[in-house]
């Protein structure tokens, strides 16, 4: 590592660390997520990218060089797939509940689910991997799912979205194994390749990562479809209750096995603080008739769960929660980090003060269709309504990060304005 | 309380049981079928405008469809047995844009269009620029409405715009966009007359237009 990368990494480090400890950082860290901009960026088909781990590093690692931000957020060349995969290992095999992290094409190939579409496949070359979810439960065998989630998941939804594991003893299933664990350790590989580019030649800090999810996203994601779930909240209020008492706990187990890390393995991160990574779906959408005791209550279990055990889930707020925003003050204190999408972050540091560390950017559209004045002008006026007293986080855009179609005139404007009007 | 205020109000309670064994007491009685599409309507206006005050949610909304499709289910072969068709307001032609394939949102606003009494032509999802031109010389439609979660939709509701008015077809139709990354600045771009991320308020600013259309 030069003299100039290291400093660089200690600069940053130093950044992100104060801001996750409740410390004013020098100014606002930018901590970008992407999905298909790399592709865009260096001029390589969605297909391509999600499907060839040498040109996801290679999109990956040039968007870092060529723009300056503070962290390397999430990149993903996909959707996720592999839930209910992680959920059955979690007793037996907690080693794999959390490592077989599957986001890439590959991995739809050989499985052939049926929750999310690709680039190259389902869909035209340059369209960006979709999650659709599915029905793949009656509201019949809600009592079957709570009487022992891992044995229903196992028998019964695994064959029915797993087009190549639907007969579980059959040659092709257990291929489709087999390739599917050899092609993780490739993925996985690949990933660790690009941290560490990042952080040797680029000077971007490491920091653990884990995953977590909410107890009715899952239900509505993977088993019952979003339709079908909110209408059961009407109509089988009981059962959705007992299913959520029983997945809980085994969500719990999964997200803190995903940062429960052995101290050798810790010490070699260089910010030592693990952050979870919690993307909401129902959050907005639930009627407050419900909201507390099916949405939140089953959340917060986890999410308290994960601060115990030493970690910041970082929850991403999909759409606008704005009308819920009380709610998050249940939640301990400077141990979250808030990441908005539509929620109003004026109204939320209003409401949330020094709550909790609260994240977000701008208008997708702008990032999309704007002029880097105008993206300038709107990045400003939101940095200087929102960064004080401290703990704010500019995501870019409000799309889980940088939206894939952004000019890349316009992400240089937003790095512009988090140098201008982020200081404090 | 009438039956007919009876059943308006289970609706808007979302008692489903209850809101569909009061219309089909009605129509075992031989009431009008047209009466009760009529009180779906009402029911559903309602429904709207508490969602639009923050009283309800989107979940309360999907119910709400649940009810009124399951009502309509109902009376539709009443309707069809007695050779009567209801007054349509006017006609829309919706779909999710192409490369998108999310549906949610755009079902909730098929669903609450039908119950305010619009004829509804759905194209589904991934609805590339030249179907929804077909679709408008086709049904003729009074609105074009453009849905779609991801942001590639947005330029794929720039390129039906683009595409409908390369058609010589874009007075003839007001169109709306709506979806969850849909806002002022996507509108401009697209070259759309309206935008929402609220199924509710889309259908008030389409009965707005419709009213703005008789005048």
């Amino acid at each position: 590592m030069t003299v100039d990368v290291s400093a660089k990494l200690r600069e940053r480090k130093e950044r992100i660390e104060r801001v996750l400890t409740g410390k004013v950082p020098d100014r606002v860290p930018f901590i970008p997520s992407f999905h298909f901009f790399p592709a865009r960026y260096i001029g390589v088909s969605y297909a391509d990218y999600s499907s060839d781990y040498r040109l996801f590093v290679k999109a990956v690692f040039a968007v870092y060089r060529d723009f300056d931000f503070d962290l390397a957020g999430l990149a993903l060349p996909g959707a996720g797939m592999t839930l209910p995969l992680n959920f059955i290992f979690i007793e037996r095999y907690p080693d794999l509940a959390t490592t077989t992290f599957a986001i890439a094409r590959p991995f739809h190939d050989i499985l052939r689910d049926k929750y999310t579409r690709w680039p190259g496949r389902e869909l035209p070359p340059n369209v960006s991997a979709q999650f659709i979810g599915g029905k793949f439960m009656e509201a019949e065998e809600y009592d079957e799912l709570a009487e022992n989630p891992i044995e229903f998941i196992s028998r019964k939804i695994i064959p029915r979205v797993y087009e190549a594991l639907r007969d579980p003893t059959s040659p092709e299933a257990y291929g489709a194994l087999v390739r599917f664990g050899m092609e993780v350790v490739k993925f996985s590989g690949a990933l660790m390749e690009l941290m560490t580019k990042l952080r040797e030649e680029l000077g971007y800090p490491t920091i653990p990562l884990g995953m977590g999810y909410a107890p009715l996203d899952f239900i509505a994601d993977h088993l019952r479809h979003v339709t079908y779930t909110l209408t059961d909240l009407y109509r089988y209020p009981d059962k959705v209750k007992r299913a959520l008492d029983a997945l809980t706990p085994l969500i719990i187990k999964w997200s803190k096995a995903s940062v429960s890390l052995p101290p050798s393995v810790l010490e070699a991160f260089d910010i030592k603080i693990p952050l979870v990574f919690i993307p909401l779906h129902l959050n907005e959408m639930v009627s407050p008739k419900f909201f507390r005791e099916f949405y939140w209550e089953p959340l917060k279990r986890v999410i308290i769960e994960l601060v115990n055990a030493g970690a910041i889930p970082w929850i991403f707020f999909e759409g606008n929660f704005t009308p819920f925003l009380e709610y998050i003050l249940e939640l301990p204190k400077g141990k979250i980090i808030a990441y908005f999408e539509r929620t109003d972050l004026r109204k939320a540091r209003e409401v949330l003060g020094d709550h909790v560390i609260i994240m977000g950017g701008i208008s997708p559209a702008l990032c999309i269709y704007g002029t880097p004045e105008k993206v300038f002008e709107e990045a400003c006026k939101l940095l200087s309504d929102v960064k004080e007293p401290g703990g704010f986080i500019f995501a870019g855009s409000r799309v889980a990060g940088i939206p894939d179609e952004t000019k890349p005139e316009n992400l240089r404007a937003l790095i512009e304005a988090v140098r201008k009007c982020g200081r404090y | 309380m009438s039956l007919s205020e009876e059943m308006v109000r289970a609706i808007v309670e979302l008692d489903e049981s209850r809101a569909i064994e009061i219309a089909k007491k009605r129509l075992e009685a031989g009431e009008d079928p047209l009466k009760i599409l009529d009180d779906l309507r009402r029911a559903a206006e309602i429904i709207g405008e508490k969602y639009e005050r923050g009283e309800y949610f989107v979940s309360d909304l999907v119910m709400a469809g649940e009810i009124l499709k399951g009502i309509s289910e109902i009376v539709r072969p009443k309707l069809k047995e007695l050779g009567v068709s209801r007054k349509v307001v006017g006609k829309l032609v919706i779909g999710t844009v192409e490369g998108d394939i999310h549906d949610i949102g755009k079902n909730i606003v098929v669903t609450m269009a039908e119950a305010a009494g619009f004829e509804v032509i759905d194209l589904g999802v991934d609805v590339p620029p030249q179907r929804f031109v077909e679709a408008i010389k086709q049904h003729n439609p009074d609105i074009v409405g453009m849905s779609g979660l991801l942001t590639l939709a947005i330029d794929s509701m720039k390129r039906t715009v683009d595409a409908i008015k390369e058609a010589g077809l874009r007075d003839k139709v007001k169109i709306i966009i709506g979806g969850g990354r849909v806002d002022q600045h996507a509108c401009e771009y697209v070259g759309a007359d309206a935008w929402t991320n609220d199924a509710s308020q889309g259908i008030r600013i389409m009965l707005k237009w419709m009213e703005e259309k008789k005048r």
